[in-house]
């Protein structure tokens, strides 16, 4: 499995990394003056975190909720790493961007024929043996891909050879049930990511429910059918004590109830003129 | 004719008209650059009001179709079937409303079908989709029923009847699965979902509360359609259904409170931010309230005091009743006069729900009496009670009224 390890302690905010996305995806040149943002031209963005930097790119989850997610399976996750996107199958629902964890697919609002936009880890270059063009660009080598179980290795080693640089944690490692994408340095770094993510797959949370189904589908039927089965079963018993006795259900109980009509004989005509 | 027009155009139609112009007008924005120049949508708000209202609340509005149905068709409760097909036909256009709103709010329309044929089981939206697309379906085969009826097509009717049941029976289970999977779909965003919101109980609470508001919209509809057609409403069977929904109502909040403290999140609510004051505001203006307002005595005061318990008696009316039958059946009747004073039931129904109203005068509307010619079963004739009864019963003015009760609905 590849993926990518971003080391904050290393990296030295050159934006080497976004200019090589954009070249490679042939991407424009983005708007800086208002600020740096992931966007639909914008696959990575290097962002000022206190006194370091951080890449902010699709994570490339291990069992990406976006890929759960997606009615048409769209995006999926191919055995060398990536989560990639296939525009012909997508219907333009976003469900996506909603469930993605770490807020990254962006979408081309002004299109009419608008497509999902976010890091694809360079698939054709990975198929080439290639490493990807952001860390194949790095200078400061903070950007370096592999494959993930060697990047853990390698992560840990550089923090345990500095401890007091680094927080002792690797970004990703179960983060949203573990991503391609390993993140190290210092606490703020950390900091930065949202906190309400959890340690755990996602996709688990509704595939809990959605497993259910055919239980659920095979046991509602069956009780509505049976439910029915009794009720009709008992209106066609009072209609043939009906049919036997008479009705004597609703007339005796008024009689009783409200105490009127006493001394009426129903069965008698003529006699009950209004 | 200048003048003819400026007196139609009243306030309601104005605003209705600068909606219909604006909303014209985004669909042209919508359709030819995207939905970034029509809507207020972003990266940070991916879905809104289309999806938020018009698919996760629209569909919510539609489910009294499949509640009412299912107590008529599948519990047999048969004083809501006046509400059936009202319900049905109103869920139908709901459901076509939100795959109208759909096409606008996806953003590659055309592909509307591709769910259909690329399948991803693990996606809720998946099973979104195909319940939206079967269960409409599933409408419009129940509401073709009443289009064949209309249309005289006898073969097609019956076939349409015999189709009742069992479609009832799939559309009960498709919107089982349809209301909970819109709660499904939110399961996979704990971190975005506030926690007073976020729980595994999501599908769960989406079906009840889905079942009570659909109960609820059933009543506002025949309130509305009251108005409109100028009839009275079945004040009885609506009370019952306010009833009904306020109970669902309470289980909702009991499954609520139960998962809340479970979870120990109520804690939380203390203290009071932006996020704890809508969830109060939701709990007490979306639930307390109403369960309050819908068992007040003080709402039905209008009421007549003396409901019957129970239906009144069951007559047969084979043929256009002779003279001796006339007396025989005043006489039977003479025993319910005082126990239906029932204000609401002025129309009458026959067995799949269609109304007869009752002509002013008292007389019974021509299409009845030529069924009653053609040898039509009168069992199925309900003559409901009303101000104004057939004359041949003998009742005038504005006094009690009779109902009579098929003996159908007990067999």
């Amino acid at each position: 499995m590849y993926g990518i390890l971003f080391d904050a302690n290393l990296c030295v905010g050159c934006g080497a990394c976004m200019e090589a996305c954009r070249a490679e995806n042939g991407l424009p040149e983005s708007d800086e003056t208002e600020g740096l943002a992931l966007s639909a031209t914008d696959y990575c963005v290097v962002e000022e975190v206190g006194d370091v930097y951080l890449r902010r790119m699709c994570m490339h989850c291990l069992e990406p909720s976006c890929a759960s997610a997606c009615p048409v399976g769209a995006l999926h996750k191919t055995s060398i790493g990536p989560v990639e996107y296939d525009f012909e199958k997508c219907i333009g629902c976003r469900y996506c961007m909603v469930a993605c964890p770490f807020s990254v697919p962006r979408y081309e609002w002004n299109s009419v024929t608008p497509r999902v936009r976010k890091c694809q880890l360079c698939p054709h270059r990975l198929a080439n043996g290639q490493p990807t063009a952001c860390s194949e660009a790095c200078p400061a080598e903070a950007t370096v891909s592999g494959e993930r179980s060697e990047l853990l290795a390698e992560a840990w080693r550089r923090i345990s050879e500095d401890p007091d640089s680094y927080a002792p944690q690797v970004y990703g490692t179960n983060e949203a049930g573990g991503t391609s994408v390993l993140v190290i340095g210092p606490p703020e770094v950390m900091a930065a990511f949202d906190p309400r993510i959890p340690n755990e797959s996602l996709p688990h949370k509704t595939w809990v429910v959605l497993s259910q189904i055919p239980t659920a589908v095979g046991t509602a039927g069956t009780g509505l059918l049976a439910v029915n089965w009794i009720i009709r079963r008992r209106m066609a018993l009072t209609a043939e004590r009906i049919r036997k006795n008479g009705d004597d259900r609703t007339e005796s109980f008024e009689l009783k109830e409200e105490g009127v009509g006493a001394g009426i004989d129903p069965s008698d005509p003529g006699k009950g003129g209004v | 004719m200048t003048d003819r027009f400026l007196r139609k155009f009243t306030m309601f139609r104005l605003i209705g008209l600068i909606c219909l112009v604006s909303g014209l007008y985004a669909t042209f924005l919508r359709f030819t650059q995207g939905l970034g120049a029509s809507t207020n949508l972003s990266d940070t708000f991916p879905w809104g009001l289309w999806v938020g209202f018009d698919v996760v609340c629209g569909v919510g509005l539609a489910a009294g179709g499949f509640t009412i149905s299912a107590m008529v068709y599948i519990l047999r409760i048969e004083k809501y079937r006046p509400l059936a097909r009202p319900a049905v036909l109103t869920a139908f256009i709901g459901y076509l409303l939100v795959v109208g709103g759909l096409i606008f709010d996806l953003g590659l329309p055309w592909r509307i079908w591709h769910p259909m044929v690329m399948w991803n089981p693990h996606s809720v939206m998946f099973e979104v989709a195909w319940c939206v697309t079967l269960y409409t379906t599933v409408l419009a085969a129940e509401a073709s029923a009443m289009v064949f009826e209309k249309l005289k097509m006898r073969r097609s009717t019956k076939v349409a009847h015999k189709l009742t049941f069992p479609l009832t029976v799939a559309a009960v289970c498709l919107s089982m699965l349809h209301q909970s999977s819109l709660g499904s779909l939110f399961l996979l965003v704990p971190g975005r979902l506030h926690e007073l919101w976020w729980t595994p109980f999501l599908p769960l609470l989406f079906f009840l509360s889905a079942i009570a508001v659909g109960l609820v919209m059933t009543i506002i509809e025949s309130n509305l359609s009251a108005r409109a057609f100028g009839r009275e409403i079945e004040a009885d069977v609506l009370q019952n259904a306010a009833k009904v929904a306020s109970v669902v109502m309470v289980l909702y909040l009991v499954v609520r409170f139960a998962d809340l403290i479970h979870r120990g999140v109520l804690t939380t609510l203390w203290p009071l931010d932006r996020a704890g004051a809508f969830f109060i505001l939701e709990i007490l203006a979306g639930f307390a309230l109403p369960i309050v307002l819908f068992n007040s005595t003080k709402i039905y005061a209008e009421q007549p005091l003396a409901l019957p318990r129970r239906p009144a008696r069951s007559a047969r009316v084979h043929h256009q009743p002779t003279e001796r039958e006339r007396d025989r059946l005043r006489g039977r009747l003479r025993l319910h006069l005082h126990p239906c004073v029932d204000r609401s039931r002025r129309d009458s129904h026959d067995r799949d729900g269609r109304r007869h109203r009752l002509l002013p005068g008292g007389a019974l509307p021509s299409g009845l009496r030529e069924g009653h010619a053609r040898g039509r079963k009168a069992e199925d004739l309900e003559v409901g009670g009303g101000t104004t009864s057939p004359a041949w019963l003998g009742l005038q003015g504005d006094g009690p009224f009779v109902t009579l009760r098929p003996s159908t609905y007990f067999a």
